[in-house]
């Protein structure tokens, strides 16, 4: 309950059971360990700051409504990130796509801005910016794979839990997606 | 092992997932294999580039913003069925015998509430057993706890903060309406008692907040 004391260094599962029981501190605790990763994912997966807190803050409060139906044995980080994916899928299919269109364009203004930097930090940006747009442009299920490898902090075996498929797929998916734009890159 | 099996395993040894044995077995052939080789340093550099790519954290405000929906909803009660079902009809007696109490006060003559307020409470015999201090006690008792009580069972999601104030507004309102009606209408008022009666209202507030938090809590319901 409430007034019992959590302990900082518990398991995500056990932290999540304490949840259950109406623990503030325990959900604040799995917050902290989890939202920069989850957000780094959204950001990068749907382009929009604004859009991407709305779904982090979504998430969470999901993961708070839903608590009873969270079972000992689900690995928590794959539960959250699931939950996560699922609300980008849905911001996804419903956002409009000229407006992820304008951010990328904003981005890769802002990386090919020479003002910013001398001219080897100028190529760097401009290829990071060729890197964020090609990336975009990856069909939904590498990109979605590659972003969550890189930076979520999961491994294959999560991944394939949260995509519902099998590490070797993910693995095959993101070796796909790093071909792609290695070949996308040398080309321009 | 084949070449395309080995670049397959790329992404693992950039993850540094791969076993030790395996891994070794994929440097092993990359030393022997220069094409396999190159796909690896060149998917190395993207995925060193990817590394590059800004990550931003969410805004100050955002942690605040989620916690305190959070304990919103940690400390909202659910409630059963039943209760949801009595507390939609509690709440249509409320209205009718409110609508009905206003066809009354319009339709008796002013008189006529008088008498049927000095028959019903303030009467003779009432008096006789009660010093008027405990009777608008009482009174104020009845305006504080009612309100607060009804409201709370039958207009919002209960929450300790949402309940107390929705209650203490309706018992303001509701006290707003009726008190002056009995200061200021039945014979024998005193001054002094505008005090007992609000003291009333001010237990019986706190009593009925206090009072319907836990029974709601009592009848909570977990998530199936």
């Amino acid at each position: 309950m409430q007034g019992n004391k959590i302990n900082i260094q518990s398991t995500d599962e056990e932290l999540m059971l304490d949840v259950q029981n109406g623990s503030m501190a325990a959900f604040e605790i799995l917050y902290d360990r989890y939202h920069q990763r989850l957000f780094h994912f959204i950001l990068k997966f749907l382009r929009e700051r604004a859009l991407a807190e709305d779904i982090l803050q979504e998430t969470f409060l999901r993961l708070l409504k839903g608590r009873k139906k969270y079972r000992i044995g689900y690995h928590f980080s794959t539960y959250l990130f699931t939950i996560g994916r699922n609300l980008c899928l849905d911001a996804l299919k419903t956002w409009e796509r000229s407006h992820i269109l304008v951010s990328q364009e904003d981005n890769i203004m802002r990386a090919t801005d020479p003002s910013n930097s001398p001219s080897r930090m100028l190529e760097e940006a401009e290829m990071v910016g060729m890197l964020e747009n090609e990336i975009q442009k990856l069909p939904q299920d590498q990109r979605e794979v590659l972003i969550f490898s890189k930076y979520s902090g999961l491994s294959f075996k999560e991944i394939a839990l949260i995509v519902e498929s099998t590490p070797a797929a993910v693995k095959q998916k993101v070796y796909r997606a790093m071909l792609t734009l290695k070949q996308r890159l040398k080309s321009r | 092992m084949n070449c395309e099996l080995i670049k397959v395993n790329i992404p693992s040894l950039l993850t540094e997932e791969l076993p030790a044995d395996e891994r070794n077995r994929v440097l092993r052939h990359m030393e022997e294999c220069t094409v396999c080789h190159q796909e690896m340093v060149d998917l190395e550099k993207t995925w060193a580039l990817m590394d590059q790519w800004e990550t931003e954290d969410p805004s100050s405000t955002i942690k605040a913003r989620i916690m305190a929906t959070a304990r919103e909803e940690l400390e909202s009660v659910k409630i059963a069925w039943w209760l949801s079902l009595a507390r939609f009809f509690i709440f249509q007696t409320v209205l009718g015998a409110l609508g009905f109490s206003m066809i009354i006060y319009l339709a008796l003559p002013y008189n006529k509430i008088i008498n049927l307020c000095e028959t019903l409470i303030l009467n003779e015999a009432f008096l006789a057993l009660f010093p008027k201090g405990i009777i608008y006690f009482f009174l104020g008792l009845f305006y504080g706890l009612v309100p607060i009580s009804i409201s709370s069972i039958c207009f919002q999601k209960p929450s300790k903060k949402n309940q107390t104030l929705m209650g203490l507004g309706a018992s303001v309102v509701f006290a707003a309406f009726l008190v002056p009606f009995f200061i200021l209408q039945c014979p024998g008022f005193e001054v002094g008692l505008i005090f007992i009666m609000a003291l009333g209202i001010v237990s019986g507030s706190l009593s009925g907040a206090t009072g319907t938090i836990w029974v709601l809590n009592k009848v909570r319901v977990e998530d199936s």
